[in-house]
C-alpha cells in the first residue's frame, strides 16, 4: 500500500508544496538543517522520525506557524515564509487544517462550537458555521453529538470532532501532528480509515506527523526525518 | 537535591509562579499591616496632641486659681493655626503637660509655624499673639507640620473670648474616642482591606491549572497522595511564609516613606506606624494557613487523568445575592433607627458595609453567570462564542478577574458620594455679600463698637480699598442697600435681587436681600465687619491681623476670606472622611489593576494550551485582546450597575447616620477615578493580551511526546 520515495521527491504530478533549504534553531539545538521537501496536491505524506528528530518542527515550517531561519515554503504558488505573521495567520485559517494528538477540542465548547471555530474565526457567524459544522459532524459520523462538550465523547469521537473541524474551511492542505497519539490502536485504525478516505474524496493533501509505522502505512509516501535532515529509507530501515 | 525539592524548584517556570504568588502575598500583608501602624500613629498623635482640646467647664464657675483656656482657629497663607488662649495663675490646678505656659502678651508657637513667624512681616503675623517666649516641644505635636500657637493672657483677656471655658484638664484623650471617627476609620480600612485580601487569594491561584497538572502526573507516575500532598503543601507554605515576610520587610522599609503621607493636611511620625508583634504574627500565620488550605484543595481534586483539561463549575445558586440582600436591609434598618439602636452605631454600620461590600463579592459570579447565559445566547463570532462558554461554564474564575475591580467601584463611588457631602457643606460659598478679596470678622454680642473706631484702626493697613458693615438690632440682620451693591460683584450678583439704596435684611436661607422693615439703622449695633482688599496675599494677611486684634472683634470665630470658609471643611469630620476616601480610592484602584493583570494572565495561563492551539489553526492577535476584552467586560458589567446603586445607598446612609448632612452629585473626584479605573482595564486588557500572545506561541504548547 505504501509507496516509499527518498529524500521528499513526489512521484508524479505538480508540486504543491515546495520547501526548500529550511534551516531552524530552538536556542542551541540545531532542528532543521538544509530540508528539502516537495509534495504534490492531493497526496498522503507521512513525516516519519524519532522523537526529537525535527518532524514537528518540519510541521510548524510548513505551516508557516513558525518562520525558518533560512530557506522558503511556498504552498500552491504562494511563499508563505515572506508572509507577514498576520498573513500567514490568515493564510493557515482559510487555506490550511490542522489535527493534534490529543484533538485539543476547547473544553467549554460543544462539538458543533468546535468544529465551527476556524470558521468563526475567519469571519462567518456562528449560525451560518454551524450548516457546515452539522454537515461534518454528520459525515463523520457523528450525528446526535453535536451539542455534546468534549468530556461527554469518547477519545475516537473527539478525534473525529477534530478532524472535522481541521476539514470545516475545506483546506488545500491538512497537517496531522501525531492524530492518533492518544488512542488505542482500534480506535486509531479507524480514525485514519475515516481521515484517509475524507481527504481523498475531497482531494485535500495531508501530511501527517508519526512515529507510528502503522500510522504511516496509511500514507502515499514517507518522508524520514532525522538530527534535522531528511534520510533514505534504506538507512532508516538498517537503523 | 531530593525529589521534594526538585519538584518545587525544579524549573524555571516555577520559580516565576512562586515569586509571583510571593510578591502578591506580600502586597496584601504589607498593606495589611500600613493599615494597622496608621491606625495606631492616628491615634497616637490625637493622644498626643490632644491637649490642645482640653476639657472645660463654665466659665461662670471659675475662681482666681483656675486655669483660663479658649481655643480658636487661626489662618495664615491658607494653613490652618490651632490657636490656644490660656490664663494660667501661678500655681494654677491645671497645667499643660510638658511645657510652661507663656506669660501674658507672650506666645509659643510649634516649630513648624515659628518658621512661618520668622519668615513673614510681624504685622501680617506675628503682632497676633504678642512676644515669642518659645517654641513648643515636638512631643506635645501632632505632626512636625503642625501649625500650633499658645498665646498667654490675663484672666480677663481670655474670659473675654467667646469660646473660653476653666480648664478641667489637659489629660489626653484620644480624638479617635469619637466614635463617628473611628467608624470612618473602620470603613476606611476595611475598603482597603478587602482588596489587598483579593490580590492574596488571586496570587495564590497563580499557575493553579498547571499545578493541578502537576499533581495529576505526579499521581499517575505512581506517587502517592501523601507524598503529593506533602509538596503541594511544602510550595504553598514556603511561598506564604516567604511572601509575609518580604511583606513584614516591606512595611519596616517603607515606613518613612509612609509618614510623609499627608493625613488631614499633616505628615505622620515615623516612630508612631508602630504594630504589635502579636499583629504580625497573626497577620503572618492568617496568610500561611490560608495559602496552606487552598493548597490542600487543589491535591484533593488532583487525581483524574493527566489529559482531562476541562475543570467546570457548578452553576452559582441565587442563594449567593443573600450576604448582599443582608448588609442592604442592616443599613436601612440603622438610617431609619439611627438614634434608638442600643449598640453602638459603628457596629451595624461597620458590619453592614462589609456585607454589603464582600456581599458583592460573593454574588458577583451568579451575576455573571446570569449574564453570561444571556451573551452565550447572542455570540455569533469566534471571540464572543470562547469567551461566553467560558463565562458560562466557568463563572467564579472569570468573576475573579474582575472582583478587584468591583470592590474598587464600589468603594470609589462610596467614597466620591461621600466626598459630596462634605464640600457642599460650606454654605459661605454661596454668600453673596463677601467677595473674594474680602475678610470677614463677627463682632461680639456684648460688644458696642462703632464704625469710625474699626475704619481708623483699619486705616493704618494697606492694600484696604473699602470697610463695609452688617447690623444688627436682635431681631434681623441688616445692610445699607449702597453697600450690598459694592459687595455683590461676583456671581451671585443676579440672585440677590433689584437693590437700590435704602436698608435690606439678610436671610440666612438664601442669597435674595428683602427690603427691609426699619427704615434706619439708628438703635442698631455692627454685627459683621467686612474688609475688601486689593488681593494681594499680604494685604489680606494685614487686614486679618488688624481685625483680629481689634478690640470686640469675636476672636475665636476668626477672621476669613471665602476660600477660607471653603477650606476650614478640611477640618471637619466629613472632609477627613473625604480624605480617608480619596487615600482608599487610590489604593483600591491600583490594587484592582493589579488583581485584574494576575488574574487574567493566571487565567491565560491556565489556558495556554487552548490558546496555542487557537494561534496554531490561524487566530489573529487581535482575536485573543477580543477574548480577553469580553471575559473582563461581561463579568463586570454584569455587576456594574447594581455596584454603583449599593455604593451610592451605602455613602447616603452613612452620610445620613453619622451627621446631619445629605448627599448631592459628586464633584469630578467620581469621574476621574472611574476614569482612571477604565484606564486602568483598558491597559490591564492590552498588557494581558500582550503576554499572552507571547506565552501561547509556543508550539509546544499543543502536544506531548
Amino acid at each position: 500500500m505504501t509507496d516509499v520515495a527518498y529524500a521528499g521527491t513526489p512521484q508524479a504530478g505538480p508540486a504543491f508544496i515546495t520547501a526548500r533549504g529550511l534551516e531552524k534553531h530552538h536556542g542551541q539545538t540545531h532542528a532543521l538543517r538544509g530540508v528539502d521537501v516537495t509534495i504534490r496536491q492531493g497526496e498522503i505524506v507521512a513525516v516519519m522520525g524519532p522523537s526529537g528528530s525535527g518532524k514537528s518542527t518540519l510541521l510548524h515550517c510548513l505551516a508557516g506557524v513558525i518562520t525558518p531561519d533560512t530557506g522558503e515554503v511556498t504552498i500552491d504558488e504562494t511563499q508563505i515564509s515572506a508572509l507577514t505573521e498576520d498573513q500567514r495567520s490568515r493564510f493557515r485559517l482559510t487555506r490550511l487544517g490542522f489535527v493534534f494528538q490529543f484533538g485539543q477540542l476547547l473544553p467549554e465548547l460543544s462539538a458543533e462550537d468546535n468544529v465551527a471555530l476556524p470558521l468563526m474565526l475567519a469571519g462567518t457567524r456562528r449560525a451560518r458555521a454551524l450548516v457546515q459544522a452539522h454537515s461534518w459532524l454528520a459525515r463523520l459520523g457523528l450525528e446526535g453529538m453535536e451539542r455534546r462538550l468534549p468530556s461527554e465523547l469518547s477519545g475516537g469521537q473527539a478525534q473525529r470532532v477534530a478532524l472535522a473541524r481541521g476539514l470545516v474551511n475545506a483546506p488545500a492542505v491538512l497537517f496531522a501532528d501525531e492524530p492518533t497519539g492518544s488512542l488505542d490502536s482500534l480506535t486509531a485504525e479507524r480514525v485514519m480509515e475515516t481521515l484517509t478516505e475524507v481527504v481523498r474524496n475531497t482531494g485535500t493533501t495531508l501530511v501527517i506527523v508519526t512515529h507510528d509505522a502503522r500510522v504511516a502505512s496509511y500514507s502515499d509516501r514517507e518522508i524520514f526525518i532525522r538530527d534535522g535532515r531528511v534520510t533514505s529509507p534504506a538507512l532508516e530501515g538498517a537503523m | 537535591m531530593g525529589p521534594l525539592r526538585l519538584l518545587i524548584f525544579g524549573t524555571r517556570g516555577n520559580w516565576g509562579r512562586l515569586a509571583g504568588i510571593a510578591v502578591g502575598v506580600g502586597i496584601g500583608v504589607l498593606l495589611a499591616l500600613m493599615l494597622v501602624a496608621g491606625a495606631n500613629a492616628l491615634e497616637t498623635r490625637d493622644i498626643r496632641a490632644s491637649w490642645l482640646q482640653p476639657s472645660v467647664s463654665e466659665l461662670s464657675t471659675a475662681t482666681s486659681g483656675d486655669t483660663l483656656a479658649a481655643r480658636s482657629d487661626d489662618i495664615f497663607g491658607g494653613n490652618r493655626i490651632d490657636r490656644l488662649d490660656v490664663a494660667v495663675p501661678t500655681h494654677g490646678n491645671a497645667t499643660i503637660p510638658g511645657m510652661e505656659a507663656p506669660a501674658p502678651g507672650t506666645y509659643m508657637a510649634s516649630p513648624a509655624l515659628a518658621e512661618l513667624i520668622e519668615n513673614a512681616p510681624p504685622p501680617q503675623l506675628q503682632d497676633r499673639y504678642g512676644e515669642p517666649a518659645g517654641t513648643l516641644p515636638e512631643g506635645l505635636l501632632a505632626s512636625p507640620d503642625s501649625l500650633v500657637v499658645v498665646v498667654g493672657g490675663t484672666p480677663e483677656e481670655v474670659s473675654a473670648l467667646s469660646s473660653a471655658g476653666v480648664v478641667v484638664s489637659f489629660d489626653p484623650a484620644a480624638y479617635g474616642g469619637n466614635q463617628n471617627y473611628q467608624t470612618l476609620a473602620l470603613v476606611g480600612a476595611l475598603a482597603i482591606l478587602i482588596p489587598a485580601f483579593l490580590l492574596v487569594a488571586v496570587s495564590t491561584t497563580l499557575g493553579s491549572a498547571a499545578r493541578a497538572e502537576r499533581w495529576q502526573t505526579l499521581r499517575t507516575i505512581g506517587a502517592s497522595r501523601r507524598f503529593v500532598k506533602r509538596v503541594a503543601l511544602t510550595e504553598a507554605a514556603g511561598t506564604a511564609i516567604l511572601g509575609a515576610t518580604l511583606g513584614v520587610g516591606g512595611f519596616f522599609a517603607l515606613r518613612p516613606l509612609l509618614a510623609l503621607l499627608p493625613v488631614a493636611g499633616e505628615r505622620l511620625v515615623a516612630d508612631d506606624l508602630t504594630v504589635s508583634i502579636t499583629v504580625v504574627l497573626v497577620v503572618a500565620v492568617a496568610v500561611v494557613i490560608g495559602a496552606v488550605l487552598a493548597a490542600s484543595r487543589s491535591v484533593r481534586h488532583a487525581g483524574g487523568s493527566a489529559t482531562s483539561q476541562a475543570v467546570f463549575e457548578q452553576t452559582p445558586s441565587v442563594a449567593r445575592v443573600i450576604p448582599l440582600l443582608a448588609g442592604l436591609g442592616l443599613f436601612i434598618l440603622v438610617s431609619a433607627f439611627a438614634g434608638q439602636i442600643p449598640v453602638p452605631l459603628a457596629v451595624p454600620i461597620v458590619a453592614s458595609f462589609a456585607l454589603i461590600a464582600i456581599g458583592l463579592l460573593i454574588a458577583g459570579p451568579y451575576f455573571t453567570w446570569l449574564t453570561g447565559t444571556w451573551f452565550a445566547r447572542l455570540a455569533q463570532t469566534g471571540d464572543a462564542v470562547i469567551a461566553s462558554r467560558r463565562i458560562v461554564r466557568t463563572p467564579r474564575a472569570g468573576f475573579r478577574s474582575v472582583a478587584g475591580l468591583v470592590a474598587a467601584t464600589f468603594v470609589i463611588t462610596v467614597f466620591a458620594f461621600s466626598a459630596s457631602a462634605g464640600v457642599r457643606a460650606g454654605a459661605y460659598t454661596s454668600d453673596p455679600l463677601l467677595p473674594d478679596d474680602a475678610v470677614a470678622a463677627n463682632i461680639d454680642l456684648d460688644t458696642d463698637i462703632t464704625a469710625a473706631s474699626v475704619e481708623e484702626r483699619l486705616s493704618q493697613v494697606s492694600g484696604i480699598t473699602g470697610v463695609y458693615f452688617t447690623y444688627t438690632n436682635g431681631e434681623g440682620t441688616y445692610i445699607a442697600g449702597d453697600d450690598a451693591q459694592t459687595l455683590t460683584d461676583n456671581a451671585l450678583a443676579a440672585e440677590i435681587g433689584e437693590v437700590t439704596g435704602g436698608i435690606y435684611s439678610l436671610t440666612p436661607d438664601g442669597p435674595a436681600l428683602h427690603e427691609a422693615t426699619i427704615s434706619t439703622l439708628d438703635g442698631t449695633r455692627i454685627s459683621d465687619i467686612i474688609v475688601r482688599t486689593d488681593s494681594r496675599a499680604s494685604s489680606i494677611e494685614e487686614t486679618r491681623t488688624a481685625l483680629l486684634t481689634l478690640e470686640g472683634v469675636n476672636r475665636s470665630a476668626g477672621a476669613w476670606t471665602r476660600a477660607e470658609f471653603v477650606a476650614d471643611t478640611d477640618s471637619d469630620l466629613a472632609t477627613q472622611f473625604t480624605e480617608i476616601g480619596r487615600l482608599a480610592i487610590v489604593i483600591v484602584t491600583l490594587l484592582a489593576a493589579a488583581v485584574l493583570a494576575i488574574a487574567t494572565i493566571a487565567a491565560l495561563y491556565d489556558r495556554k494550551r487552548t490558546f496555542s492551539l487557537l494561534q496554531l489553526i490561524g487566530m489573529h492577535r487581535n482575536t485573543l485582546t477580543k477574548i480577553v476584552s469580553w471575559e473582563t467586560l461581561v463579568p463586570l458589567l454584569s455587576i456594574l450597575a447594581p455596584t454603583i446603586l449599593l455604593g451610592w445607598l451605602t455613602a447616603h446612609m452613612l452620610i445620613t447616620s453619622l451627621s446631619e448632612r445629605s448627599l448631592s452629585w459628586p464633584d469630578s473626584l467620581l469621574g476621574i477615578s472611574l476614569a482612571a479605573t477604565g484606564l486602568m482595564v483598558v491597559v490591564s486588557i492590552v498588557l494581558a493580551a500582550r503576554v499572552g500572545n507571547t506565552i501561547t506561541r509556543s508550539s509546544e504548547n499543543t502536544r506531548r511526546e
